[in-house]
Order: C-alpha cells, then sequence, then structure tokens
C-alpha cells in the first residue's frame, strides 16, 4: 500500500524573535538575534543572557484572548496554536488530533509556591492543578475547540520533534486525517538554575558550532504546525506549504546527559529520518542543527554530519538567535525549516568565528538566497533521546 | 497486539508495608545503587517484563508518566532554595525530565529504537500504547516494551485534601505509588493477552463494545460501566497500566479499561 504524504497547511510560532512566522521570517532573513538580557520576565538572572519573548504574561494574555492567570506556557502555546489552525483554514470544533510538547509546563507558576507547600503552607495551591505538563495540552484544545485525541510528549529537548513524527505515524496509519503538533516553553526559574548547574550556560550570548562556544542560552517560545493526510489537504483545495516526508527518533544509550563521543544517536537519528523520507544525503539542502552551543553537543553533533554526509550541507543553529526552546525547539525549527523551503533561504547561525578543532565544515554564518528543496532538522535531548526531521517541498 | 509478558506493582502509603516487586534482582548494580527508590522500583518492573519475554534488548521503548520524576524534582526545588546563588548539585535536575526512566532503561539496555515518553494525567500510558501499536504496525516483528510509572511524594496526600480531590475520585482512592510495564509484539514467544484496541479522545468516539467486562479508573463513575479497579491499583496516573497487568494476572478472558483525563477519554480493550 502506498504511505500517504503527511502535508504540512498550517504554521505558527512565537520565539524571542517576535510573534508569529512573519516576524520569524523578517529576522531570519536579517540574521536578527533574539538573545538579550531579561527584560520583561522577573527572573533573578540579570548577568544571564536569554531569548525571552519579549513581552508580559499580561501581554501574551491579550494576544491570546483569555485571562493572565494560567502558566506562560499555556499563553505561549496558545498563541502559536492558533495561528497555525487559521493559517491550514481550520476552525473551532474541527476533527483534529493535539500532539503537544512541553517539559517545563506549569512549573513557572508552581516554583513560586512549591517549597512552601512542601513545608505544609497552601498558599497559592490551586496553582498545582495546572503544574502538570498535559495541562497546557489541555487547555490548547479546550480554547482552540479542537475535538480529538490530546497527548503530551516529554522526551526533554527533542519533545516537540517527537510530536511531529507521532503525528506522520497517526496519519500514515489511517487514525488521524488531521494532527496539530507542536510544543511550548516558557523560561522559568527551575530550568534556569538547572542548567547553570550544569554549567552548560554560555555566560555572553551562544556562539554553536564555533570553537569558542561556552554553552547555551535558555530561550521560550512555542511553534505548532497542522499535519494532514494528502488527500485530505486536496479534498479541502489546500496547497500544502511543504511535506513532513520523514522522522525517526533514536537513542544514544551512552550517558544520561552527554551525547556518546562518535554522536551514535544522532548519526541513527538522520540516517533513519533520512531512510524514513526515501532521500539520500545528498538530497538534503540545508541542516537547521540542535546547535545548542555547548562542547559536548557542537562537537558530536558536527561529527555524526561529517559521519553522514560526504560533503555536509549548508548548515547552521537557529539557536543563535532564538536560544534554546527545549520542548518548543523541535517544532520552531520545523517551522523555520518550512519558511526555508518556501522563501529559499539559508539563515545564519550566529557569532561563529573559527571551526571546531579537528572538524571540517563550517556552518552558514549569513543569511543567504538558495533553493531550498529538503531540510534536516535535529532535535536531541536528555535521556539519549536523539530526533531528526525532514521536511521538503515534495512528499 | 500480542502481549507476551507484564509486571507491575503498587505501593499504596499505609497499606502495603510488604509490596514485592518484581525485577529487583534483575536491576544492574551500580546503576541502581545512584536511582532514586521509585525510579528503581520502575526499571525493576520493566526488566521483571522483559525477562519473562526472553527479550534482551526491546526494539523500542514507549513509557507514560503522569507526573514524571517527582522527587528528584522536589528535591531540586530545594537545592535552588537552599544555595540560590552558589553553585548548585544538577544531578535532581538531571534526573528531573518526564523521560528519565525510559532514558536509563534504554541506558541500561543498550536500546537504540525509538524511545516515547508521554504524559497526559490518567491517560500518559494509553499515548504509550498508542505510540507502541502504530509502531508495531509498521515493524511487526519488532518487540517492544511498553508501561508507565509514577511516584508518591506526602506532598501529593496534602494537595490530595487542600484540592478537595477526595470529591473528584473513586471513594476510598488514595494518591499511590505503581507502576506496570509489558513486552509487545514479535511473531513467535508466550501469548499471555492480545490488546483488541486502544483509544482516545472525546467520549462518543470512545465508547466500549456491549458484552466485554468493564473496568473504570477513578474519574470515570462507576455507575453503571462496570467496577472500579482504583482500590487495587492504588490512585496514580499509572493506575491504568497496573490495572490491564492485573487483569492479564487475573486471567480475565477479556476486559475494557475505562478511564478519563479531563474532558479526554480512554480505553483499552484487552483480550486472551
Amino acid at each position: 500500500m502506498k504511505r500517504p504524504p503527511v502535508a504540512i497547511t498550517g504554521i505558527g510560532a512565537i520565539s524571542a524573535l517576535g510573534t508569529g512566522t512573519a516576524a520569524q521570517l523578517e529576522a531570519l532573513r536579517d540574521g536578527r538575534s533574539g538573545i538579550t538580557r531579561l527584560t520583561h520576565l522577573s527572573l533573578p538572572f540579570p548577568e544571564q543572557w536569554f531569548g525571552e519573548v519579549k513581552a508580559t504574561n499580561a501581554d501574551l494574555a491579550a494576544l491570546a484572548g483569555v485571562d493572565a492567570d494560567r502558566s506562560r506556557t499555556v499563553l505561549l502555546g496558545l498563541i502559536a496554536a492558533r495561528e497555525a489552525l487559521r493559517n491550514a483554514g481550520i476552525g473551532p470544533g474541527a476533527d483534529i488530533d493535539l500532539l503537544s510538547a512541553s517539559t517545563v509546563g506549569g512549573m513557572d507558576r508552581s516554583e513560586v509556591f512549591a517549597t512552601r507547600w512542601m513545608a505544609g503552607a497552601t498558599d497559592g495551591i490551586d496553582r498545582a492543578r495546572g503544574h502538570a505538563v498535559c495541562d497546557h495540552a489541555q487547555q490548547l484544545a479546550q480554547h482552540l475547540g479542537l475535538n480529538g485525541r490530546v497527548a503530551t510528549l516529554s522526551t526533554a529537548c527533542s519533545s516537540s520533534a517527537n510530536a511531529l513524527m507521532l503525528g506522520a505515524w497517526l496519519i500514515r496509519s489511517g487514525r488521524a486525517d488531521a494532527v496539530l503538533a507542536g510544543g511550548a516553553d516558557a523560561l522559568c526559574r527551575f530550568t534556569t538554575e538547572g542548567f547553570r548547574a550544569l554549567s552548560a550556560m554560555d555566560p555572553a550570548a551562544c556562539r554553536p558550532f564555533s570553537a569558542d562556544r561556552a554553552g547555551m542560552n535558555l530561550g521560550e517560545g512555542a511553534a505548532y504546525l497542522v499535519l494532514e493526510h494528502g488527500d485530505r489537504a486536496q479534498a479541502r483545495g489546500r496547497t500544502p506549504l511543504a511535506f513532513l516526508a520523514g522522522a525517526a527518533n533514536a537513542n544514544d544509550a551512552h550517558h544520561q546527559t552527554a551525547t556518546s563521543p562518535e554522536g551514535d544517536g544522532p548519526y541513527r537519528a538522520m540516517r533513519e529520518a533520512l531512510a524514513d523520507a526515501g532521500r539520500t544525503p545528498h538530497q538534503v539542502d540545508l541542516i537547521n542543527a540542535h546547535g545548542t552551543g555547548t562542547d559536548n553537543n557542537d562537537g558530536t553533533e558536527q561529527l555524526a554530519m561529517e559521519r553522514l554526509f560526504t560533503t555536509v550541507p549548508p548548515f547552521s543553529s537557529t539557536k543563535s538567535a532564538t536560544g534554546h526552546t527545549l520542548a518548543a525547539a523541535g517544532a520552531l525549527e520545523a517551522v523555520f525549516s518550512v519558511l526555508c523551503i518556501r522563501h529559499g533561504l539559508l539563515p545564519a547561525n550566529l557569532r561563529h568565528s573559527a571551526p571546531i578543532e579537528g572538524l571540517r565544515a563550517t556552518p552558514n554564518t549569513t543569511p543567504r538566497r538558495a533553493e531550498v528543496r529538503t531540510v534536516l532538522s535535529t532535535s536531541f535531548g536528555f535521556g539519549g533521546n536523539d530526533s531528526a526531521l525532514v521536511l521538503s517541498s515534495t512528499p | 497486539m500480542i502481549v507476551r509478558a507484564s509486571a507491575h506493582y503498587t505501593l499504596r502509603p499505609g497499606r502495603d508495608v510488604e509490596t514485592v516487586v518484581p525485577g529487583m534482582d534483575l536491576l544492574p548494580k551500580p546503576m541502581a545503587r545512584r536511582m532514586i527508590a521509585p525510579v528503581r522500583r520502575a526499571m525493576a518492573c520493566a526488566l521483571a517484563a522483559l525477562a519473562e519475554a526472553g527479550v534482551e534488548r526491546p526494539d523500542g521503548i514507549f513509557y507514560g508518566t503522569g507526573l514524571g520524576c517527582l522527587a528528584d524534582t522536589q528535591e531540586f526545588l530545594l537545592e535552588i532554595e537552599r544555595n540560590a546563588g552558589s553553585l548548585l548539585a544538577p544531578t535532581s535536575f538531571m534526573r528531573s525530565t518526564h523521560n528519565t526512566v525510559a532514558g536509563l532503561l534504554a541506558l541500561a539496555l543498550k536500546a537504540p529504537g525509538p524511545n516515547l515518553t508521554f504524559s497526559q494525567g490518567f491517560l500518559s500510558f494509553h499515548a504509550a500504547l498508542l505510540a507502541a501499536v502504530l509502531h508495531l504496525e509498521e515493524r511487526p516483528g519488532d518487540r517492544v516494551l511498553v508501561g508507565a510509572s509514577d511516584e508518591h511524594l506526602p506532598l501529593l496526600d496534602q494537595l490530595f485534601e487542600a484540592l478537595h480531590l477526595e470529591e473528584a475520585v473513586a471513594p476510598g482512592a488514595r494518591p499511590a505509588e505503581g507502576a506496570a510495564f509489558f513486552v509487545l509484539g514479535g511473531t513467535d514467544g508466550p501469548v499471555k493477552g492480545r490488546v483488541v484496541d486502544v483509544r482516545m479522545g472525546p467520549a462518543d468516539r470512545v465508547k466500549a463494545a456491549a458484552g466485554t467486562a468493564i473496568w473504570t479508573g477513578a474519574l470515570v463513575p462507576a455507575t453503571p460501566p462496570g467496577p472500579c479497579y482504583a482500590e487495587r491499583t492504588g490512585l496514580h496516573h499509572s493506575a491504568p497500566a497496573v490495572a490491564l497487568a492485573l487483569a492479564l494476572a487475573d486471567a480475565v478472558p477479556a476486559v475494557q479499561v475505562l478511564d478519563r483525563e479531563g474532558a479526554q477519554h480512554g480505553l483499552i480493550h484487552l483480550a486472551r
């Protein structure tokens, strides 16, 4: 039986680069960075650099059309998901599944009171209802009037790439005609302290794939894509923006938080995603790399790329502009990939000064125009969780 | 999908004093020493299911958890409070992600295949099981590990009281810990049962079929559908997985397990 094509018929995003996909595209074309000190959030890290969404929760709530008494993760998610549905021409009450990803969930609100709850106090305890990572997905389904399955993926930094992969599986199996897939994560104290404790944060703005890289900048945002069975998209008269041609998830099985020296997991994820898409490495026009800016990730990721490709195609880490948006990253970069295909763009890997010692390739450092038919986008997370997506102008 | 093996345990605080957790002897010793107790118990349970099926390395790991690694999350929040401003110990943060158990299983088993973690309250296991079924439909020869686990903390009892959750759940259900793991798929080996169907979605799409026994979860009104399993499994988000393992252990001919999370309903239909 012929496998049905998985069409992408709608995209939506919010990140440090702005609100909406048009703002993302403009910033990517201009090679602009969204990495700054905190200007809108009151977290105790004045010395740190972030990919902060430049809006207060009240601003976001107004944009999302809801009250602000909920997690920032939900607010970001609502804004991006609504844009994706509108872009696809899908209204409330639609028969569409939601596969959403989050690692932070309602932690931005529960962390304020949690240790007091542990000590027996009950102030702000209603916030505990919104703590679970699935709460954002339930709120999205409710507010957007989605009438289908709702499931939350939580595999650390590869979460929303996996949501997209599972969306493709559901459509190919015939169990779903349409899936809204993506993810949302807000900045919070918990994750910032965590990556600081791991010494994974660059004290300056991050420099992915650069010899002088010194860690990541934490970011926040949300991105969603409407995936549809190709026939259904056609029946609705929608021209797909692009296709999710293939996807794979592999486990590095090496260490809880570090990638194996040869980048085995990333290598297998990329190879299997290309095989799933029926593509050969030389058909890849652009790699949207995971590229967090940490010593371990970028070195092993580039080694894996050099193992897989005889000549590494143009590659860049857009996290140099957005920061690492954790569970939202895979979907955000899938949206960027669609934009690159649609608008013939090779985005910039900012602040690159010198290649990593012992490796040959260098990332694309300025935005360039080029024909982009097929993009390989990678996302790697804690637990050795490595994912790759193949997005293309053809199924 | 053929169920080759299953293992489960439940720990109801104040009630289960001598719970036997299967597979504790199978844990790799150096790794086990570094794990906190509930993660160790969940891992053991997974290893017990694999041992029963005679599978050394599953071709995929599909895992669900409602609240993830609660003890490590709590520990890192306390670490932030204790030592804010100085260098924090990162261990509890590293282990606080929801995919810690599935990741540790991949590490312990050197399992390179797909490794997915789902979190959807009482339907976390349903999502994992659905993903496993999708994987096996594409690769019927594969043998995969599917399971769910949830921890218990005193904080949960406190939230249960403060948020008046007893009004929302089946009478007598109290926060507990539990896990269940299954080996599914493959073309040969022992046959313990069969997953006939797994469904999630709005109530009208998750209707139980007539003529097959029904068990209901803690959030599903017990009458008229069928007896509530929450008393046996304890109240935790992985209870549907434990209920399925209990149905296999009881050798019931067939059962439909009904659950709910928010507006969404879930159904797992198991037959022998």
